[in-house]
């Protein structure tokens, strides 16, 4: 999958932090810079979500 | 058992997410109690996902994780309705949990049986790993029937995030209030999208089975579990504003242990708390110019209006751009055309603030993310 916005290839973290973020019934996505921008978050806040999330264990992030 | 008016609450998903404990959840059980929140209308205390172990027991039964929990839930509950409080637990309609513990999927009368001899009264029914040959509907009518059968009123919290049309099937289910949106972060991108996937969707609302805009992230700061870019004071007023007008369940999300006097200010709002908490529940309309407004196309500033139990009505304008502006309404848009003569006296929900209308509308500074709410009694011009 690409990013709906970009055109970059999306790793298996950004399609998950994509669908936890923004809602699981999504059929594209962002990558996590384009996520970032749309959040007006940085894009180390959504690296860390991703390992936070990782952590504890949720199925989005295998 | 019947739920007539939205719940109100904690959990601990926002703050802790999977690092909960008897601990934690007693210390925010004392602070429901001591700051106030509870005699606000804050009585369940819900514990969120990570709870159990990994693996049921012999019987088949879900065990709490003895590490966290080396009293078990019973302790807890018990703790909790000494306080006045009343316990909720989380589970699954899939095959595990979203943090991949026991689901409740072919297990519900079993597990709604071990709640309620654990003494609970809340469970959050989540909607991960559901098999994709099962309907939802069927698998949420299933747990609604062994709630309603467990021998113990347990208000049942549908958390499907509105996919497979639950908007169109939850009411059958028996389920008291139902998770009409996807989850919401700490962020003001976030509280403005699950905003608006409301508006869509407000007819489907009504007594007893509550459309859930998804837990409080008021007071998070950006910490937490769903903390992300943080939001403003200004941002988390207009949160809970649109959380109240809209008639969802009020679930606080932070860490209230160490909540600061606005965030507890506003999460204790009287004005809105009775706005949410209307006896008769009367569905919000839009107002005015904004009555054609559609999910999807970028509108940031609506008026909605709800009239309430004793003939007063509540208006809420919202201001969700970044620019401050000046919004209006006609009163003919709730139906009170010249004719009638009535004017409408405001009060502030906020500053308490009294103003009026004039030559039929009203007009107002609404700072940019902010609101302005108002509970309005008719009056002769």
């Amino acid at each position: 999958m690409d990013c709906r916005t970009c055109g970059r290839k999306l790793t298996g973290d950004e399609i998950g932090i994509h669908l936890k973020l923004i809602g699981r019934n999504e059929t594209s996505c962002f990558c996590k810079i384009c996520l970032a921008a749309r959040l007006k978050c940085r894009v180390e806040d959504i690296d860390r979500k991703i390992q936070q999330f990782r952590d504890a264990g949720c199925y989005l992030f295998p | 058992m019947i739920q007539l008016t939205p719940p109100m609450g904690w959990n601990s998903w926002n703050t802790f997410g999977p690092n909960i404990s008897e601990e934690t959840l007693k210390t925010a059980a004392d602070a429901l109690v001591e700051t106030g929140l509870r005699d606000a209308g804050y009585i369940y205390l819900v514990i969120d996902d990570c709870w159990a172990l990994k693996q049921r027991d012999e019987n088949g039964r879900l065990v709490a994780d003895p590490v966290k929990f080396p009293n078990g839930i019973k302790a807890v509950s018990d703790y909790v309705h000494a306080k006045g409080l009343k316990l909720g637990i989380y589970s699954c309609a899939g095959t595990m949990t979203c943090a991949q513990y026991p689901g409740s999927y072919e297990y519900e009368f079993v597990d709604a049986a071990t709640f309620a001899e654990w003494g609970i009264d809340f469970l959050k029914y989540d909607y991960c790993f559901k098999p994709e040959f099962e309907l939802g509907e069927l698998l949420y009518r299933r747990m609604g029937l062994a709630l309603a059968n467990c021998g113990r009123d347990i208000l049942f919290s549908a958390c499907s995030w509105g996919n497979d049309d639950t908007k169109s099937w939850i009411k059958t289910t028996g389920a008291h209030m139902w998770r009409s949106t996807h989850d919401v972060m700490d962020s003001w991108e976030s509280i403005k999208t699950r905003a608006k996937e409301q508006f869509e969707i407000q007819r489907f609302n009504g007594m007893g089975c509550f459309n859930d805009m998804d837990m409080l992230v008021v007071g998070m700061n950006g910490k937490g579990n769903v903390g992300l870019s943080a939001s403003s004071a200004t941002q988390y007023r207009t949160h809970f504003a649109l959380w109240a007008l809209l008639g969802s369940p009020l679930m606080i999300g932070c860490d209230i242990r160490t909540a600061d006097e606005e965030t507890m200010a506003l999460l204790k709002n009287k004005e809105l708390i009775a706005i949410n908490q209307d006896p008769a529940y009367r569905q919000p309309f839009l107002l005015g110019g904004f009555r054609n407004w559609k999910v999807g196309i970028d509108e940031d500033h609506f008026c909605f209006a709800k009239f309430l139990e004793n003939g007063d009505i509540a208006i809420g304008m919202f201001n969700l751009s970044d620019s401050d502006s000046n919004m209006f309404f006609h009163l003919t848009e709730l139906g009170l055309s010249r004719i009638c003569g009535k004017k409408l006296v405001m009060t502030d929900a906020f500053t308490g603030e009294i103003v009026e209308s004039r030559a039929g509308q009203f007009t107002s500074f609404v700072e940019k993310h902010g609101c302005k709410v108002y509970r309005c009694r008719l009056a002769d011009e």
